[in-house]
């Protein structure tokens, strides 16, 4: 392996793939990065097991070849490093010479056959989709995943993908989120997938760098035992949940007739003060609403404490008392963008729907949350 | 492998069956290379090169070997915490001979938490989509919770995955654990294969090679130990002792009862094993099978010579015996000081001159 590049150029990509690479681990190939020399492609790839991430950049080759080296030394190196010349060639020794004007610097490296394989192909059931509108996508569902392991299935964010649309789901049981691009056309087949959250975690990282430009797409795929999202010389590799994700439509309420209609900057502020007397495990504040008015109030029995505000919303039903968790309920109000969001409810233990007054062109977000019953 | 050819061939033909259980135990004394097979047939269920054997060239064969396959877990027992460095350690130990296992702490166990760790993971995909091997080294050493844990796990596994359970003493398995693995019982070595692994392997020389085979009862792991341990001295010290109980010689006897206060349990046990096979030996002399294969200590054979026309008529079955009952009865944590001193006399009885 012989080629040179530049510094900036070398440590940029070398970012890309550093994150994903552990520090301690009982695999010691782990903790090296795989470069691969093609002409003038150089890939970076780098992987805890779990993901793997790879990336490309051009550089000056002059002959093909492969070796991994440990990526800490490597980005220490290049991080100390000015924007500079660099001449990279692999010795008979298995040794890797980093050569810059001033000096030159040896790091040991060990075969690419010791490292994880994994075998992307360019196939043929690509799809494509925004990058926004996936990053989106994400940050809406991610957050209402499980941790809880024993549910495995939980753990991660359900793509589904229909006909004509594409839908991401998250639980934890105790609430739902469901996002669903209507735009979306995949042809010919449906397929499903639950992909881990440390995965979605990274590629809307990636997704987020200023560097990517504002149109551009998402290519991804669903194989048999993982899932890869390519950016434009990145790509993402990830291991999928194994299993059956719950039939979750079936908890979704469709008689749920009492329609309230709040502001959501004023309840969430409203919630995130009076939750601070609630019961500190728990988080359990009582939403009473009346006609044109709702009052959200908690107790904390153990120390004494009360909280109690009302709040101006449009509601002509019959009154209701209804219990949540605050913390559930400020986590989604996070994630509405419109002023005003409306609930659909039913009685005081059933589940409640939220709905952003107006949703996006080509999209349909919903979510659920589940009430926690009232001891009075 | 060395030695084992009845599990390698049950194993080869479920493999060309192509009906490989999910959940395999492989039971069998320590060191006659349970842990070994296992590796070894994690590499013929993932290499593809070949459909029975690993072909040990392609990059999985050598992954797994230096256990750094992402599909492949090998769980083992140990003690509290673990830092990365010690299971790096012993996972070293296991990649350069999977015979030997580094074992540092006294009474380890494997704990709910690993077996969390390996549900968790066994939960994801496999990495490389070939197939994945779960290794728990001595499963007996589960907790409880653990081994219950495991089950659910162990009678429906993902698609693709095996388990494979080894241990030195499956009687201490839960029963649910068992009924739901296939069995395979793994035979002490024949002392042949470990004297030829060990001039291969080691590179021991030949003599000394059958002797330390035939002195390892079967365990390729003990012949590796014995190969450190001052084995020649060991045997003398033996005759030693025997001299002095035929010449009634008491105070070497005593001198013996030294060695028993600064030695180890364990290992006046071997020289106890060691004057069995003398006895052994003997036996095969007087029925005048004697040759190179048969006799364990061929190098002293002029004393064993020596030793067999001293007496008139020579009761090994009644000294064996006694022997036997003595290393049993210091397994049992008896008085070792008493045994000891009983079994002398005892042999002295039964060892009278012409």
């Amino acid at each position: 392996m012989d080629f040179t590049t530049s510094k900036n150029d070398f440590y940029k990509g070398l970012q890309k793939v550093i994150g994903v690479i552990p520090s301690k681990t009982t695999i010691p190939i782990l903790e090296n990065i795989l470069l691969e020399l093609n002409e003038n492609t150089l890939q970076l790839t780098g992987t805890d097991l779990e993901i793997c991430v790879s990336t490309e950049l051009k550089v000056n080759g002059v002959q093909n070849g492969s070796c991994t080296v440990p990526a800490k030394s490597l980005n220490d190196i290049l991080r100390e490093l000015p924007d500079v010349p660099l001449k990279l060639t692999l010795d008979e020794e298995g040794k890797l010479h980093l050569k810059t004007e001033k000096g030159f610097y040896k790091l040991m490296s060990q075969p690419k056959e010791e490292f994880p394989s994994i075998v992307v192909e360019e196939s043929e059931g690509d799809m494509e989709i925004d990058n926004n509108f996936l990053s989106r996508m994400i940050d809406k569902t991610v957050f209402a995943v499980s941790h809880d392991e024993l549910r495995p299935t939980l753990m991660g964010v359900y793509f589904q993908l229909n006909e004509n649309e594409f839908r991401c789901v998250a639980t934890d049981g105790h609430r739902l989120v469901r996002i669903a691009n209507t735009a979306f056309r995949a042809s010919e087949f449906q397929k499903s997938v639950i992909v881990p959250t440390k995965a979605l975690n990274l590629i809307s990282k990636n997704l987020e760098s200023p560097s990517e430009k504002e149109d551009s797409k998402v290519k991804f795929s669903i194989g048999e035992n993982h899932v890869i999202f390519r950016m434009t010389d990145t790509y993402v590799y990830s291991k999928v949940i194994e299993g059956q994700y719950p039939k979750y439509e079936n908890v979704i309420p469709n008689n749920n007739d009492k329609k309230l209609v709040v502001n959501k900057d004023e309840l969430a502020s409203s919630v995130k003060r009076v939750s601070i007397f609630s019961n500190i495990i728990t988080h359990q504040i009582k939403c009473s609403v009346e006609e044109n008015s709702v009052r959200i109030s908690s107790e904390d029995i153990e120390y004494g404490g009360e909280g109690n505000e009302v709040i101006s919303a449009k509601y002509n039903d019959e009154p209701l008392d209804i219990g949540y968790n605050a913390n559930y309920i400020l986590d989604m109000l996070k994630h509405m963008d419109t002023e005003e969001i409306q609930f659909l409810l039913k009685d005081s233990v059933s589940a409640a729907i939220i709905y952003p007054i107006a949703q996006r062109p080509n999209e349909d977000l919903m979510m659920l949350i589940m009430p926690i019953r009232l001891n009075d | 492998m060395i030695g084992q050819d009845k599990v390698k061939e049950i194993l080869l033909r479920t493999l060309s069956r192509k009906r490989i259980p999910h959940a395999l135990l492989f039971h069998g004394p320590k060191g006659v290379g349970k842990e070994a097979m296992a590796l070894e047939l994690a590499r013929a269920f993932i290499c593809q090169e070949d459909e029975l054997y690993a072909c040990n060239q392609c990059s999985d064969c050598h992954r797994i070997a230096h256990l750094t396959h992402p599909d492949v877990y090998f769980i083992f027992p140990f003690t509290g915490k673990i830092t990365v460095d010690e299971e790096k350690a012993i996972l070293k130990s296991v990649v350069d001979n999977p015979y030997m296992r580094s074992n540092p702490w006294a009474t380890p166990s494997i704990s709910i938490e690993q077996i969390r760790q390996l549900k968790k993971e066994s939960s994801l995909s496999t990495f490389e989509n070939k197939g994945r091997v779960v290794i728990i080294a001595e499963a007996h050493l589960m907790t409880p919770e653990a081994a219950n844990s495991l089950l659910k796990l162990l009678e429906e596994p993902p698609s693709k995955m095996y388990l494979i359970l080894t241990s030195s003493n499956h009687m201490a398995l839960l029963p649910t654990i068992i009924s739901r693995c296939q069995c395979l019982r793994f035979d002490p070595i024949e002392w042949r294969d470990i004297a030829a692994a060990l001039t291969q392997r080691a590179s021991v020389e030949e003599s000394q090679a059958n002797i330390i085979a035939k002195i390892s009862s079967g365990s390729y792991r003990r012949a590796i130990e014995l190969l450190d341990e001052d084995i020649d001295n060991k045997r003398t010290k033996v005759l030693d002792l025997l001299r002095a109980i035929i010449k009634n010689d008491f105070e070497r006897l005593l001198a013996m009862e030294e060695l028993v206060k600064s030695e180890e349990k364990n290992e006046i046990k071997e020289l106890l094993n060691l004057l069995l096979l003398w006895f052994r030996d003997a036996l095969i002399y007087i029925e005048g099978e004697a040759n190179n294969s048969t006799i364990i200590n061929i190098d002293q054979i002029d004393i064993l010579d020596k030793f067999c026309h001293s007496f008139e008529t020579l009761d090994v079955k009644r000294i064996t015996d006694e022997i036997e009952t003595a290393i049993q009865l210091i397994d049992r944590n008896v008085y070792i000081n008493l045994i000891i001193l009983n079994l002398f006399y005892r042999l002295k009885h039964n060892l009278r001159r012409k």
